[in-house]
């Protein structure tokens, strides 16, 4: 089976970078949505791996801080290290400002991958209960659930990406070209989380994606509908997957929550006639 | 939003020719926003009522974007989802929303209508497949198809669909609802007086 990064025909980097194309660790990239902006003076001399950029959906000098890839403890300690020494006004966040993480996927299999799609549109639902409702409304962060694209699960990921929204909250599209021809990373976007600088709540976040991306590429084989049939109870399976997002809440608030993208998975496997 | 003279900017930019809702000003009617002025929304209802909301007040405006559902319409089943890729939009409106209804062969996109959507926001009604199977053994076909749930429909040819997918088929003549087993904790309660017909594992 091709890799994400075989299918999709990226080059093999060889930059001095953490090596995205050969290693199945997790790493990721972080873009900080920031308004109110007073000095980015220190961040610039402190964090020269951190790139600013102008992003016109923002306001009130507001701009986006980008950078990765960068592993686990990295993305950590550089989130923290732009909020020490950013210059910030009284209101950096707004409903116009968020955090979208990109985890790199170039080395899953397209199956690993497809895999880790349908594990997400099954507790995508938990990730909305940690970022709050507000975000299931946000026009750039639409649930999978709300739209038709769970009609796509039946895909395989080329498939799937082609049909794809970069408006998703968890969006496919870096995976591979653009409609238009346009670069692609190899990774898979999350772009729930609001905007923030509380340390602990994203940390909480990165390791949920880091436990959701580890649990595909430590499983290799893992088939999500074999595991539904097997009789598994997929609400105490999240603790398994994503054991941060899980804990804290009973396995009656999980049903509740997962009661329709359960539905959603179910349909992966194909209709009467598959 | 609460919507004034400080953000019309917004207004026009997300709102404009998109349908929302004004809560406190009349509940769960759905109003169009014909225009967008700095004094004035000028707004239709969707029982073709005009008004006008005045900015220099504000006033505290919802959008109403649905989340997806399957909901019985008149005499069909309607699907309504919405579409990612053109959410631009924030309020309601043919570029975010899409609904398809069930005819006796298959879903088909139907063109936006206010009225559709107004039969969901408002009471989303669902059947029980007894009550109306009953009518369609006795070959009175008024009712094309009908909403069992959120998610499930079905049609008078006994083609059953979470979603717009196909994922089992009632025999009127044997009562016996073929599906896969995958499928048949979704639908076995809403079949259960018939005989149930699994095929294959998965």
């Amino acid at each position: 089976m091709s890799t994400v990064q075989e299918q999709f025909g990226m080059h093999i980097s060889t930059s001095s970078l953490p090596n995205v194309s050969n290693s199945r660790e997790f790493f990721c990239g972080v873009e900080l949505e920031i308004e109110d902006i007073k000095s980015k003076e220190d961040v610039i001399d402190h964090y020269p791996i951190v790139i600013i950029e102008a992003d016109h959906s923002l306001r009130n000098n507001g701009l986006e801080f980008k950078y990765g890839p960068v592993g686990y403890q990295e993305a950590l300690n550089t989130f923290n290290g732009i909020w020490k020494h950013l210059k910030v006004g009284k209101t950096p966040f707004s409903e116009r400002t968020s955090i979208h993480v990109h985890v790199n996927a170039r080395c899953l299999t397209t199956e690993e991958a497809r895999q880790l799609v349908l594990l997400y549109a099954l507790y995508e639902p938990l990730f909305f209960a940690f970022v709050g409702n507000e975000r299931k409304n946000n026009i750039f962060c639409v649930p999978l659930n709300y739209t038709s694209l769970p009609n796509t699960y039946k895909a395989n990921l080329v498939a799937m990406h082609k049909a794809w929204s970069k408006y998703t909250a968890f969006n496919i599209c870096p995976m591979g070209p653009g409609k238009d021809g346009s670069a692609h990373h190899g990774t898979i976007e999350f772009r729930h989380m609001y905007g923030t600088k509380d340390p602990e709540i994203f940390k909480k976040w990165l390791t949920t994606l880091k436990e959701l991306y580890t649990f595909v590429e430590k499983n290799t084989g893992f088939d999500i509908i074999k595991t539904i049939l097997s009789g598994k109870d997929m609400a105490s399976y999240a603790s398994v997957v994503i054991p941060s997002l899980a804990t804290g809440m009973t396995l009656g608030q999980i049903n509740n929550l997962i009661e329709d993208s359960l539905i959603d998975v179910k349909l992966s496997s194909g209709g009467l006639t598959k | 939003m609460f919507a004034n003279q400080s953000n019309v900017d917004d207004v026009k930019k997300y709102y404009h020719l998109t349908w929302v809702k004004f809560p406190k000003l009349s509940g769960d009617t759905l109003w169009w926003i014909e225009r967008v002025s700095h004094e004035f929304l000028e707004v239709i209802s969707d029982k073709g009522e005009e008004a006008l909301v005045n900015l220099k007040r504000g006033q505290e405006m919802d959008y109403v974007i649905p989340k997806k559902a399957v909901y019985q319409f008149g005499q069909k089943a309607a699907y309504l989802s919405r579409i990612p890729a053109r959410q631009w939009k924030k309020g309601m409106c043919d570029k975010n929303t899409k609904f398809q209804t069930l005819d006796s062969t298959k879903w088909n996109t139907a063109h936006f209508d206010i009225g559709i959507i107004a039969g969901f926001v408002n009471k989303p009604s669902y059947l029980d497949f007894y009550s109306v199977a009953k009518n369609w053994a006795a070959s009175e076909f008024d009712m094309v198809s009908i909403a069992l749930t959120p998610r499930i429909s079905c049609n008078f040819t006994g083609s059953v669909f979470i979603d717009d997918t196909l994922v089992g088929k009632y025999d009127l003549a044997k009562d016996m609802l073929t599906t896969r087993e995958i499928y048949k904790e979704n639908l076995q309660p809403l079949f259960y007086k018939s005989k149930l017909k699994v095929l294959g594992s998965a």
